[in-house]
């Protein structure tokens, strides 16, 4: 199966701002079964691209655009091969448990056992699970994912709009309400304080026409993968109560989101910015050739403005010494 | 604590100045628990005693205004009204011997190699946690942990450059290593400014007493940070500073004086194509090396804090590339946790296959059960400190505090075992001190300042820092400390 | 030089010059307005307020003491003497290791001193002037002793001399040009001269036959008296000369070819001319502009430029 991938972010500012400087996490990853056969990012204004692969892995793109400029538009296009699947067995055994261990775990499994910024336990993530009963974990490990994986996204209503792209868990947890991104968050807490080993995923979802998903077919999405040492990485997505298969397109992952988002950047200037993104995934057969492609969304990241701001600059001024 | 007049068996008996000087519990540097004067001191004593009060005060207020002048202060800013202040300088040296030196520097360099091997390995192989030498918890789990530098090469596996570590004398007299200062180790200047005043002061005593140099360390410094780039003609340096409002910023101005070199904030830099730019009024300038006086989290908003007002977006894209070099490296502050702490002697038996030179203090890590249990029945008897933080915040000194300042962080401590740490409560050493024109003993700390990169440089001196309260054993310049000048002897 | 090392010690250097000439006009406007009746002194009192405070804020008042309160230390008003030193010393601190300590505590002194001035007293008004005014010229000849005269110093002097020249042009705008409104006395012209600390020397060149086209003549274009307009333009020109000696020469040519035509309109310019076809109120406007200008081009060529355009 060979999808086409075309994701456009742009950036329009209130007045002219310079110094931009931007990383990209929009290429999708080639392992397992998925194959990255094509990949290509340009940027208006035109900019010389870096690339590095980050810790996770992901590939990293990175630029920056000195001159003044009232517009940034970074349009990246994929073409991805998804190729087998891996067949999952119906549960895992019992003794799955047991091989959590320092011989089957290497470090970034136990790296992803940590609490990171976004899945932070709380109070209101402690009530949840106790009103849901996932203090420990049902069965065998497969099991229990999957029983939480259903648990989530029949506890919480998707609406955007409500959670925002900075927001903690604990918002959608008290709204019963959100997004992708807060059904991800949200498991990998619960499923790390079962020991077992999970990280966000960033990706792309082919929504087949008259799909019940969810989630929205113009936007990137997001779920989570745990580690299962018999069967390794596997995905669960809380926001359309499925494993993984070969609609998910791989982007990128991560501890949390803060790890992985499609754009990240800074600028010199004033604050005010308005955010449009436009995603689409196709089979290939199908060329993209959308007329009104872009439309106007909520900013999801919030690139980090002028240098104007004494009061921060002279609180961050005084704290730093050893 | 037993205290006694030692006037009878110093041969200056009963003189002033040293007429109130009484001997505690602690080890004392210049007298022996009988009170005779140690030999290093002698010298020094002898011609103490022969210079009435009202010399040695004019002498002390010399040193003051001095410092004034240099400008080497510290500027208070809590009512909006800047007030230059500076941290108090005793004149009184104190003296270590060419003995007591050889094993404080042979302990700080093996401890540094152990150190940068230990931050090499957990930013690659992670050896160390697979043989179970340290939890991963304690890696993972610390807010300084860098995984951005997985794997990133440093110049020489050199991710500590600068360090400053802090010792103190035990009861026995001898030296323990009580924290390593890893990331933004800050006190240089005022060893380097504390010998210039002393030096004015005792000029002759100087000389007699082969009292060995340290005014190179800006050199010995600016050749650590030449030495980390491959650039070799014109290699352009700066330290980065967060700015004036920084309390530490005239040492920053310092020593980017005596180094001849570039004194920036974030704002001055940019990046362009993976390359670090100072803006100058003629043109953009090419940085190849940052000395950086700022954390971690504040370098780049574009990596780390995305509110930092401070670093430079791009800079870490740029440091990747191997375009600048920055020193310290980033997330060496993982190795100088004070959980992490408690593990350095053995990381040096792991990675050197030796005994640690240099002992540590006893640390109860309350992460563990049992030593938590034990530190929760001593609270009374224990210093407990944060992991995470330094300058003596987020601390309880036990003898010291209320019953329900104790039990307040019971609490706290119970809420979140793995961020405490406890120790017994040490008694520094005290030093003889210059008190209302009389000389008393105030307890003291040691802070040597290691150079590492293409070879380990430790100049012989250090920073010793007093605390000026009597009996107070906190030294911090934050918390109403001062210092002195520090003698390490040639022989 | 960094950038923005270069930016803190101009404007350190152009609110001190602000300061000096507020504390001068109050003390001088102070200690003449007993000499005067009650409608000249309404109309040089209008004059002083003119000088010294942007159109929008001009203070209502026409109470002497409270007018002189609000020029001197209101804390609300941009211009007052306060919020000039105030300014500069906020540029001073950014800057601070650039600066002797002599330097910086005179300035912290002097603003302290001010600062903890609630409400002049009525009576000795002028004084209080008069010694501020003292401090300030002690500040700069403090600053000329023990600061090395290398770039940044250039870049004091610019701000100094820029400052200057637009201040004396307000001034003579005020007697000359467009904005005067009522035909100046006798003792008005006297107050000018003092005004610019110009009284003896003026006698010197022209003898104490007080006559305004010579006033004129003095305050714009003698070429050694340091309040004069011309004097100005040559220590910009100067300063211009030695700043951002490594910029790339055509940077400069940008910034020198302005000052290059400012430096020759003031020296070629005959006061006869101005005054007899009327023009001088255009000349005063255009020196006035082309100050900015300058100003402008400094910032575009050494401080503020787009990083693209030097690479």
């Amino acid at each position: 199966m060979f999808y086409s991938i075309r994701h456009i972010t742009r950036f329009r500012y209130a007045a002219p701002v310079h110094e931009s400087v931007m990383e990209i996490r929009m290429q999708p990853r080639s392992e397992g079964p998925q194959a990255l056969r094509s990949f290509q990012i340009n940027t208006n204004p035109r900019a010389q691209l870096y690339a590095y692969t980050d810790h996770f892995g992901n590939a990293v793109y990175h630029f920056n655009v000195l001159r003044a400029h009232e517009e940034l538009r970074i349009e990246s296009q994929a073409v991805v091969e998804i190729t087998r699947q891996q067949v999952l067995p119906e549960a895992a055994d019992i003794l799955e448990w047991e091989r959590y261990n320092g011989y089957n775990l290497n470090h970034d499994h136990f790296d992803l056992l940590e609490q990171s910024k976004f899945t932070q336990p709380s109070a209101a993530l402690t009530a949840f699970i106790r009103e849901k009963g996932l203090e420990k974990p049902d069965g065998d490990p497969l099991t229990a994912l999957k029983h939480l994986n259903a648990t989530i996204n029949e506890a919480f209503d998707y609406e955007s709009g409500v959670t925002e792209v900075h927001s903690p868990i604990d918002h959608a947890l008290s709204e019963k309400r959100g997004v992708c991104q807060d059904f991800s968050h949200i498991m990998i807490a619960i499923a790390r304080g079962w020991g077992v080993p999970s990280r966000y995923v960033s990706g792309y979802l082919y929504h087949r026409p008259h799909s019940k998903d969810r989630s929205g077919a113009d936007a990137t999405h997001a779920w989570l993968e745990c580690y299962l040492p018999s069967l390794g990485w596997v995905g669960f997505d809380p926001t359309n109560n499925v494993v993984t298969g070969e609609r998910h397109i791989r982007a990128a992952v991560g501890r949390d989101y803060a790890d992985v988002p499609p754009t990240r950047g800074t600028y010199k200037g004033p604050n005010e910015h308005e955010l449009a993104i436009a995603v689409s995934v196709e089979p290939t057969q199908a060329p993209v050739r959308h007329e009104d492609f872009l439309r106007v969304a909520r900013p999801m990241s919030s690139p980090t403005p002028t240098p104007s701001m004494p009061e921060r600059l002279y609180h961050q001024q005084q704290q730093q010494q050893q | 604590m037993s205290a006694h007049p030692i006037a009878d068996a110093n041969p200056e008996a009963g003189q002033p100045p040293f007429s109130a000087y009484k001997l505690g519990a602690a080890y004392d540097e210049m007298f022996a628990a009988d009170g005779s004067v140690r030999p290093q001191f002698a010298a020094l004593a002898h011609r103490l005693t022969h210079l009435p009060p009202e010399e040695l005060q004019r002498r002390q207020q010399a040193c003051e205004t001095s410092f004034l002048h240099q400008g080497i202060t510290f500027t208070v800013y809590s009512d909006k009204q800047a007030t230059e202040r500076i941290i108090p300088t005793d004149l009184f040296p104190r003296i270590v011997t060419a003995k007591e030196w050889e094993k404080i520097e042979a302990g700080l360099t093996q401890r540094i190699l152990a150190l940068n091997l230990f931050l090499k390995d957990i930013y690659t192989d992670g050896r160390v946690l697979k043989d179970g030498i340290i939890p991963r918890s304690m890696i993972y789990g610390s807010k300084h942990y860098r995984r951005e530098m997985r794997g990133l090469p440093v110049p020489h596996d050199a991710y500590v450059n600068v360090c400053g570590s802090d010792l103190i004398r035990c009861e026995d007299g001898k030296f323990a290593v009580l924290e390593d200062n890893l990331r933004v180790p800050s006190g240089v200047s005022y060893m380097l400014a504390n010998r210039d005043v002393v030096r004015r002061a005792f000029p002759n005593l100087f000389r007699a007493q082969g009292v060995r140099p340290i005014d190179h360390y800006p050199r010995e410094l600016l050749a650590t940070l030449r030495a980390l780039t491959p650039v070799r003609e014109d290699v352009s340096i700066a330290i980065l500073t967060p700015g004036v409002f920084n309390s530490a910023y005239f040492e920053h101005a310092f020593l980017a004086r005596q180094m001849g070199v570039e004194l920036v904030e974030g704002r001055d830099l940019l990046v362009n194509d993976n390359v670090v730019y100072a803006r100058t009024t003629s043109g953009l300038k090419r940085i190849d090396v940052i000395y950086r006086r700022i954390d971690d989290d504040f370098i780049d908003p574009l990596i780390f804090r995305e509110d930092s007002a401070l670093g430079v977006s791009g800079l870490f894209n740029a440091y990747r590339a191997g375009n600048v070099v920055i020193a310290n490296a980033l997330g060496t502050g993982v190795a100088d946790d004070k959980a992490v702490y408690a593990y350095v002697p053995r990381l040096i038996r792991y990675y050197l296959a030796e005994e640690p030179i240099l002992e540590n203090i006893e640390t109860y890590l309350c992460r563990e059960e049992k030593p938590l249990a034990h530190v929760l029945a001593n609270l009374d008897k224990l210093v407990v400190k944060a992991v995470g933080e330094s300058g003596g915040y987020g601390m309880l000194v036990g003898p010291h505090a209320s019953k329900a300042e104790r039990e307040a962080f019971a609490e706290k401590i119970k809420a979140d075992p793995d961020n405490y740490i406890a120790q017994p409560t040490i008694q520094l050493s005290t030093a003889p001190t210059f008190v209302d024109g009389g000389v008393e003993p105030r307890h003291v700390d040691l802070r040597p300042f290691i150079l590492h990169g293409e070879k380990t440089v430790i100049v012989p001196g250090a920073l010793t820092r007093v605390a000026l309260k009597r009996g107070s054993l906190v030294v911090n310049s934050s918390q109403g400390g001062g210092s002195k000048d520090t003698w390490v002897l040639s022989h | 030089m960094l950038s923005r090392v270069a930016d803190s010690l101009y404007w350190m250097s152009r609110y001190l010059e602000r300061a000096e000439h507020t504390a001068r006009l109050l003390a001088v406007k102070l200690e003449t307005t007993v000499e005067q009746t009650r409608e000249e002194a309404d109309s040089s009192w209008a004059r002083v307020v003119a000088a010294l405070s942007s159109q929008n804020e001009a203070p209502s008042d026409t109470d002497v003491p409270a007018i002189a309160q609000h020029l001197a230390i209101d804390r609300d008003s941009d211009n007052s003497l306060l919020s000039s030193l105030s300014f500069a010393r906020d540029n001073a601190r950014q800057v601070r290791e650039q600066l002797s300590v002599e330097v910086w505590e005179n300035l912290n002194r002097l603003y302290l001193r001010l600062r903890e001035t609630g409400v002049l007293e009525q009576r000795n008004n002028a004084l209080f002037f008069r010694e501020t005014l003292q401090d300030l010229h002690a500040l700069e000849g403090v600053t000329y002793s023990t600061l090395s005269h290398g770039e940044g110093w250039y870049f004091l002097e610019l701000g100094h001399y820029i400052e200057r020249a637009q201040l004396v042009c307000r001034l003579l705008d005020l007697h000359f040009g467009a904005a005067k409104q009522t035909e100046p006395k006798y003792l008005d012209w006297l107050v000018l001269l003092k005004f610019c600390s110009a009284f003896e020397p003026y006698c010197k060149a022209y003898t104490a036959a007080i006559r305004p086209d010579k006033i004129a003549e003095f305050l714009l274009f003698d070429p050694e008296f340091p309040h004069s307009v011309r004097f100005s333009i040559d220590r910009i020109c100067d300063a211009l000369a030695h700043v951002a000696p490594g910029a790339p020469p055509g940077r400069r040519a940008s910034v020198e070819r302005l000052a290059g035509r400012l430096k020759a309109m003031a020296d070629f310019t005959q006061i006869e001319e101005l005054m007899a076809s009327g023009t001088i109120a255009r000349f005063l406007a255009d020196i006035a502009a082309q100050c900015e200008e300058i100003h402008a081009a400094v910032y575009s060529a050494y401080i503020t430029y787009g990083a693209e355009t030097v690479l």
